[in-house]
């Protein structure tokens, strides 16, 4: 947390969900950091806890216990205004099922990474279009996305993540439901992004292979997340 | 990051090969320790820095530094309205089938208002035209203003009718057209006819109405047939005409010479058919005689009146000088009074319609408005994924509500538009037929706009607090 060049830094967060018997602790005092321009591979298996993370660390869910800095805000001291600011400016979002906009065209949706920092239209559309043309897509930016193949869409959904000019990139399973050539097509696309821009990125995976692929490994195992770096792992402080 | 919407707004000065802009290394941590410290320092930026901001927002980014990376996100008015048109204008089928309600509400209003309007144009038009050209005199007696005699006596020199030289100086007035007796039986009596070739005698009840020939003329009756003279009226001749609506309850199409009508057993020759009374409407139901044979019938001294028809606009004058005219001797005999006075009346009427078109527009309105809220909410469910999207894209729970309201305001203004283009075709039609010159307040199109988008953004405003109080995660797990 002290280097500035770390955007993320946790400590001891944790995750539970629901009450008495039907609680799940599905995060326990995870503790790493993440440093600027990296690119690091979430691995582990089925309900472990991967998307719960991608989720604290995306402030789409916040955590129940631990500290959470971004950039160096704390981020448990924002209230939902701020968060969302920080959503609309500092992070993108790449899912495992695209969660494009039906009945509008690429460029539309991937216009929408702006419309809540109040750019005003003409811009939006403007970068948009700049946008489809780096991941590829610059023929297809005016076509309604449901017409578009499953690896274009999850291209539009990444020049949707990385229009408005994010620090960090989340991706939860961005190639889990595309098969093996698309997924290199995207894949190489997110390799472009790290190391041409330095785009810090965070990307869920099943695949060892991708996972090899990328430098810096979190294992989730059932809630505990262990860091192949050897900088953090703490599954001992669990909910007390 | 504070640089990095600049490289957006400013997509030519953006880093060369690199469309989309990639944080700065040296910039980054900087500005980010920068506006970390600043940002939980201030807590809150001023009003004015803020109203600062959004200017150079509008103003494209130029100039100075844009929110710290923690403020909270915003969204334009204007693109409110701009996502809700595409969310809508791509599904135009649906857009118009929720807004339905509203717009047959606008229309009822509408088309409801436009025809009251017209019609009331179109009645006071002939009101105007016709009563503003007549007065009625009648016995003080019968008025009211004396007690009225229980059983009047067949002309029984009561006063009525008057003298023919009483007449004549009415007719001689300056702005006198036409003068008019009119007597009208106390009750119906029986009325038979009698035909040369079938003898057949068909029983029916009717009024009998008594009428001098040059009154007539004077209320401008329409005859078939022939009218009788004034020779008739001087020796009491027991000569009719059948109101047309009686002719028809005795099942004479046409009278025939020869034809009898037997009025309370007493026959008298039948000369015609009224087809229409004219002013004096009920000529076109009963039997009419001549005033002068009316002594034969117990008559109702309360209907007996003179109508004179005046010149445009002579009426009031006529009205004041008629009594006299009628009676130098004993003006205070007779009472003379002009129909246009019952404009408060007519008034009146016209007010009740129009409050009854406002309810049935309020009452289809609140159809509208169910019919727009449940249709708000059931695309808010459908469309849970999306708003997870939002949320994630930084959208705020109000951002989410003033979508869903404006979809919702949006819907309700298309509604009202539909409902004042079909309210306004309507009231062209019917008008088009009637031959009515179409009367419309150019107020209420845009009035039904408006109150549709009101009503939409009422009926949004519950599923509004449903949708943005979706949790993003649960949002985004809904598919
Ligand atoms: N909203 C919730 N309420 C209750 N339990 C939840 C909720 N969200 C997640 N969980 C539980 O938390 C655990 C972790 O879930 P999570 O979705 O993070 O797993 P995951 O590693 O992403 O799995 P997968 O690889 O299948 O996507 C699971 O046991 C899940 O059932
Ligand atoms: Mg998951």
């Amino acid at each position: 947390m002290s280097g500035s060049g770390a955007i993320v830094t946790c400590a001891g967060v944790s995750k539970t969900y629901g009450e008495g018997v039907a609680r799940v602790e599905a995060l326990k005092g995870a503790s790493f950091a993440v440093g600027r321009g990296e690119q690091v591979a979430v691995c582990g298996p089925s309900g472990s806890g991967k998307s719960t993370l991608m989720n604290v660390l995306g402030l789409l869910d916040v955590p129940t216990e631990g500290s959470y800095e971004l950039l160096g805000i704390d981020v448990s001291a924002l209230g939902e205004p701020g968060r969302a600011g920080l959503r609309s400016r500092v992070i993108g979002f790449v899912f495992q099922s695209f969660h494009l906009l039906g009945a509008r065209s690429a460029a539309e949706n991937v216009e929408l990474a702006l419309l809540y920092s109040a750019v005003p239209r003409r811009h939006r559309s403007a970068v948009a279009r700049e946008t489809l043309a780096r991941v590829g897509l610059a023929h297809r930016a005016d076509a309604d996305v449901t017409t578009l193949s499953g690896g274009e869409r999850q291209r539009v959904a990444i020049a949707r993540a990385i229009a408005h000019g994010p620090e960090l990139l989340l991706a939860d399973e961005p190639t889990g439901n595309l098969d093996t050539a698309t997924s290199d097509q995207v894949l190489s696309v997110l390799d472009d992004l790290n190391t041409g821009d330095g785009l810090t990125q965070i990307v869920v995976t099943h695949s060892e292979a991708l996972a090899a692929r990328i430098g810096r490994r979190l294992d989730v195992l059932d809630g505990v997340v262990t860091d192949s770096a050897g900088v953090a792992a703490a599954g001992r402080a669990d909910g007390g | 990051m504070g640089e990095t919407p600049v490289e957006h707004a400013e997509p030519a000065e953006a880093e060369p090969g690199a469309g989309v802009p990639a944080p700065t290394s040296p910039a980054g941590p900087a500005a980010t320790g920068h506006g970390a410290t600043g940002h939980s320092a201030s807590g809150r930026v001023t009003r004015a820095r803020r109203r600062r901001r959004a200017v150079t927002l509008r103003m494209g980014w130029r100039g100075r530094r844009e929110p710290t990376r923690a403020d909270p996100s915003r969204l334009r008015a204007l693109d409110v309205v701009h996502e809700s048109w595409l969310e809508l204008s791509r599904r135009p089928l649906r857009t118009v089938l929720t807004g339905l309600g509203v717009a047959l509400g606008t229309g009822a209003v509408i088309a409801t208002q436009g025809l009251v309007s017209t019609v009331r144009y179109q009645v006071s038009d002939e009101f105007d035209a016709q009563l503003a050209t007549q007065v009625e005199v009648r016995l003080r007696s019968a008025v009211g203003d004396e007690p009225v005699g229980a059983v009047a006596t067949p002309d029984a020199g009561a006063g009525f009718p008057p003298s023919a030289g009483d007449l004549d100086r009415v007719a001689a007035l300056s702005g006198v057209e036409g003068v008019a007796v009119l007597r009208d039986s106390q009750q119906e009596v029986p009325v038979g006819l009698a035909r040369v070739t079938d003898r057949t005698t068909a029983g029916e009840a009717a009024y009998v109405r008594g009428v001098d020939a040059a009154g007539l003329e004077a209320v401008g009756a329409r005859i078939t047939g022939q009218a009788w003279s004034s020779w008739h009226d001087a020796t009491g001749q027991r000569v009719a005409l059948l109101g047309r609506r009686t002719a028809d309850e005795l099942g004479l199409g046409e009278v025939r010479p020869g034809d009898q009508v037997f009025v309370d057993g007493l026959g008298f020759t039948l000369l015609g058919i009224v087809e229409d009374g004219g002013r004096a409407r009920g000529l076109a139901n009963g039997v009419v005689v001549p005033a002068t044979a009316t002594g034969h019938f117990l008559m109702s001294e309360e209907r007996d009146r003179v109508l004179v028809v005046t010149a445009p606009g002579a009426a009031k004058d006529v009205e004041a000088v008629l009594p006299v005219a009628l009676s130098p001797t004993d003006p205070e005999r007779y009472s003379a009074y002009s129909p246009t006075r019952s404009d408060t009346l007519r008034r009146a009427v016209d007010g009740s319609f129009h409050s009854l078109a406002l309810a049935l527009g309020a009452v289809v309105m609140g159809l509208g408005l169910v019919s727009i809220g449940n249709a708000t909410l059931t695309s808010v469910l459908q469309r849970i994924n999306e708003i997870g999207i939002r949320r994630a894209l930084g959208a705020r729970p109000r951002h989410i509500a003033a979508h869903i309201v404006v979809d919702a305001a949006l819907t309700g203004a298309a509604g009202g538009l539909i409902g004042a283009v079909g309210g306004l075709a309507a009231t062209l039609a019917v008008t088009a037929q009637q031959g009515w010159q179409p009367v419309l307040d150019p107020r209420l199109p845009p009035l039904g706009i408006v109150a549709g988008a009101l009503v939409g953004a009422v009926a949004g405003l519950y599923p509004a607090r449903v949708g943005s109080r979706l949790q993003p995660t649960e949002a985004l797990r809904r598919e």
